[in-house]
């Protein structure tokens, strides 16, 4: 059995109704960290093919993550959750002087679909700490943009779009407060990146090469999350 | 209602994270020497120009420490020559005016400024070198 055979069958199993006593709705956001190792080395190839001396200011750096999720508890200390993921993050270089600037960007969005699975730690006076395993498909862009822009009205934008499919997986804690209806605490735990490799989709050309990589990039979006979460319930039993 | 409302915001939370960086890195830049320039044409020499059957403009142009981008030639506004060579020649043929009459014959030379910004870089700014001379139309009217 291969590694996205298995992964296909958590996921499928993750999904199957269950007795619940408690059904709801949580958002989490936070922040996440990114490794993307040969991503760093190809913004600064763009730098250098640069004919200015480009200056890089950001390397994907921590950035916003926002999940959203449906929850369903069976009995005190089992969950299951399903939901969907956002994250973004970029490189950014400049270069500027006294007949206009130029821009090498690269924005990353990344989109995940997945279920997790939740297990009491420890319950005490309403507060809860759960450990959890989520398996995610996840849908990656990178687009790579280059901008000049002189005060000569001379305007150049050449773009190219790459994206990947690929698995994650991740572990983690939650820590929540319990309310009535509501809860509300920390969600936070480490994703690993199983392996995504980027292809060019698009290429637009205006007015010079772009700069392909030379070989199919590695997504490595692996890192860490750290969120404030909030769950609303749709269904709640006392615990 | 409430729910709703929590699950709308949640939503709408999506739209507003998407990664920016506004940071920018000035460099002044010295410019370099100005490019030097000399430019030759052979009506230079011609007594008062007059085109009655066709007239060969040749030119030539010297320049040191920039790149030649264009050379254009305008009668009476109209452009009629294009080219980006050193040196180079065409016919202006009495045909291009309807009129007989003293015209306007400018040549413009466009050349790099060797300036090392980013639009000297990318070509994006030029020198311009004018000549003109004042030509007059004469065609023989065909019998």
């Amino acid at each position: 059995m291969n590694l996205r055979t298995l992964i296909a069958l958590l996921l499928l199993g993750a999904s199957l109704p269950v007795l619940s006593q408690q059904r709801g709705f949580s958002v989490t956001g936070g922040i996440s960290t990114f490794e993307a190792g040969e991503l760093k080395q190809y913004q600064d190839m763009l730098l250098e093919a640069a004919p200015v001396d480009v200056k890089g200011f950001t390397y994907f750096p921590p950035h916003t993550n926002i999940r959203l999720r449906l929850f369903q508890r069976h009995r005190e200390k089992w969950k299951f959750t399903a939901g969907y993921s956002y994250t973004s993050t970029g490189a950014h270089g400049n270069y500027t002087d006294q007949s206009g600037y130029m821009d090498i960007n690269q924005y990353l969005t990344s989109y995940q679909l997945g279920a997790a699975a939740y297990y009491r730690l420890f319950y005490w006076n309403f507060i809860e700490a759960m450990g959890y395993a989520n398996l995610a498909i996840t849908y990656t862009d990178n687009e790579v943009n280059r901008v000049v822009s002189t005060n000569t009205y001379y305007y150049e934008e050449n773009t190219l779009q790459m994206r990947a499919f690929h698995p994650v997986a991740e572990a983690g804690v939650e820590l929540l407060y319990h309310l009535n209806n509501y809860s509300f605490g920390l969600e936070g735990g480490y994703q690993y990146d199983v392996g995504g490799t980027f292809k060019v989709r698009d290429n637009t050309r205006f007015n010079s090469d772009p700069v392909e990589p030379q070989s199919d990039l590695k997504s490595n979006i692996s890192g860490f999350r750290l969120g404030v979460k909030f769950v609303l319930l749709f269904k709640s039993d006392i615990l | 209602m409430k729910k709703a409302t929590v699950v709308l915001l949640a939503m709408m939370m999506l739209g507003s994270c998407y990664y920016s960086s506004n940071e920018t890195h000035f460099v002044q830049v010295e410019p370099g020497p100005e490019p030097q320039i000399s430019v030759s044409v052979n009506l230079d020499t011609l007594p008062p120009i007059t085109i009655t059957d066709s007239l060969e403009v040749a030119y030539e142009i010297t320049l040191d420490g920039g790149d030649l981008y264009q050379v254009d030639f305008f009668l009476d506004g109209y452009y009629i020559f294009k080219s980006d060579s050193l040196a180079n020649s065409f016919y202006i043929n009495p045909t291009y005016i309807q009129q007989n009459g003293e015209y306007d014959l400018d040549m413009k030379v466009y050349y790099s400024t060797n300036s090392g910004t980013l639009a000297n870089k990318f070509d994006a700014e030029a020198f311009e070198e004018v000549k003109n001379w004042l030509v007059t139309i004469n065609r023989e009217e065909e019998q």
